[in-house]
């Protein structure tokens, strides 16, 4: 199939700035929430490798940034500093931006042989970053076996976990049956 | 939360002389090809690819990879990291798989939805999409799309409930 290629295309991004995260106003149009178990593994990927990603902005006319992709790495880092790239779009473009860029990005299919190497070079200490990996490997049918912590105890520690916590975010459960 | 900061600067280069990572395990089906061009018409690039300097001082992709193809003749915004290639792998494994953990809140979604009604083909059919898998329809666009059916909460009735955040499963 013949690749397309595009003409020119608008550059929309500004500039990059630090600031600090807990002065990035929330959108109040986010759609997206974020679980526990996401929470967690975040905090895993910042605890190891650190800050590697710009959050996404657009300037208010009061100055004020407010976001639009990043709302739980900026609610993570709080009032530590975080790089954010500052568009030049209008609200009516921030809301296609902040419609669309999780589930654009959500098309893309997996090449399990390359999964499966890339896996093989990638170790956590991350109790949910594992699981995350772990699901990544599994729903394409491969082992992940970079958990750095003794394969036994994770066993019986996931077991117990998941007869009396929630799966979801690991809270107290009741019986509705 | 104090971390370490690894972006190292934003920087403009000609997408063909980004390197592909060997390493990348995303392939990009022909729908989601169309759906980002219509996207980048429409709006433009409204974020950065993510680029490590390696040793020999090129610049190795850990995210982007479609767009600088679709891009190739063109000069693209890249945020250029200062990490080690475990630690790009690690990135390039886990930013995609981070992403889609994200949950969606119901009536938000509706209405970002409802907002914009001229969409290019592959961005309908994305939008449409994920409006049947919140369960959502997109009653202005026609009859046609807008019976929605009854449905039998009873039958969906779970045997496990969380007490904090209301998660209903089977167990």
């Amino acid at each position: 199939m013949a690749k397309s290629k595009l003409a020119v295309v608008r550059d929309r991004i500004k500039e990059l700035r630090r600031v600090p995260a807990s002065s990035l106003l929330p959108n109040p149009k986010n759609w997206r929430t974020h679980p526990q178990a996401q929470q967690d593994a975040l905090k895993g990927v910042l605890a190891e490798v650190g800050i590697a990603d710009a959050v996404l902005a657009r300037e208010l006319p009061d100055g004020s940034l407010m976001l639009i992709d990043g709302h739980l790495r900026a609610e993570t880092l709080g009032d530590g500093d975080v790089p954010v790239l500052v568009l030049d779009v209008t609200e009516a473009e921030a809301d296609k931006i902040l419609l669309l860029f999780d589930p654009l990005s959500g098309m893309a299919g997996t090449e399990k042989q390359k999964l499966d190497e890339l896996l093989r070079s990638v170790k956590t200490s991350s109790e949910t970053l594992a699981g995350m990996l772990e699901d990544l490997a599994a729903n394409s049918g491969l082992h992940w076996v970079g958990d750095e912590r003794n394969s036994d105890a994770l066993r019986e520690e996931e077991k117990q976990h998941c007869e009396t916590a929630c799966p979801r975010c690991g809270g107290e459960i009741e019986a509705t049956i | 939360m104090k971390l370490q900061n690894r972006v190292l600067e934003l920087r403009r280069v000609p997408a063909n002389e980004l390197v592909a990572n060997p390493r990348n395990w995303r392939t990009h089906p022909e729908q989601q090809r169309k759906a980002v061009e219509e996207f980048l018409k429409d709006v433009g690039f409204a974020d950065a690819l993510l680029a490590r300097k390696t040793e020999e001082g090129r610049l190795e992709l850990i995210d982007g990879h479609l767009r600088a193809d679709l891009m190739s003749e063109q000069t693209v915004p890249v945020l250029v990291l200062d990490v080690s290639r475990e630690e790009a792998d690690k990135l390039l494994a886990t930013l995609d798989p981070l992403t889609q953990m994200a949950d969606f809140d119901r009536t938000k979604l509706d209405a970002l939805l409802m907002e914009d009604v001229n969409r290019g083909e592959a961005l309908e059919v994305l939008c449409r999409e994920l409006a049947d898998k919140a369960g959502l329809y997109q009653e202005h666009r026609g009859a046609e799309d807008s019976k929605a059916e009854e449905v039998d909460v009873d039958a969906f009735q779970m045997t496990h409930r969380c007490k904090e955040c209301g998660f209903e499963f089977n167990a």
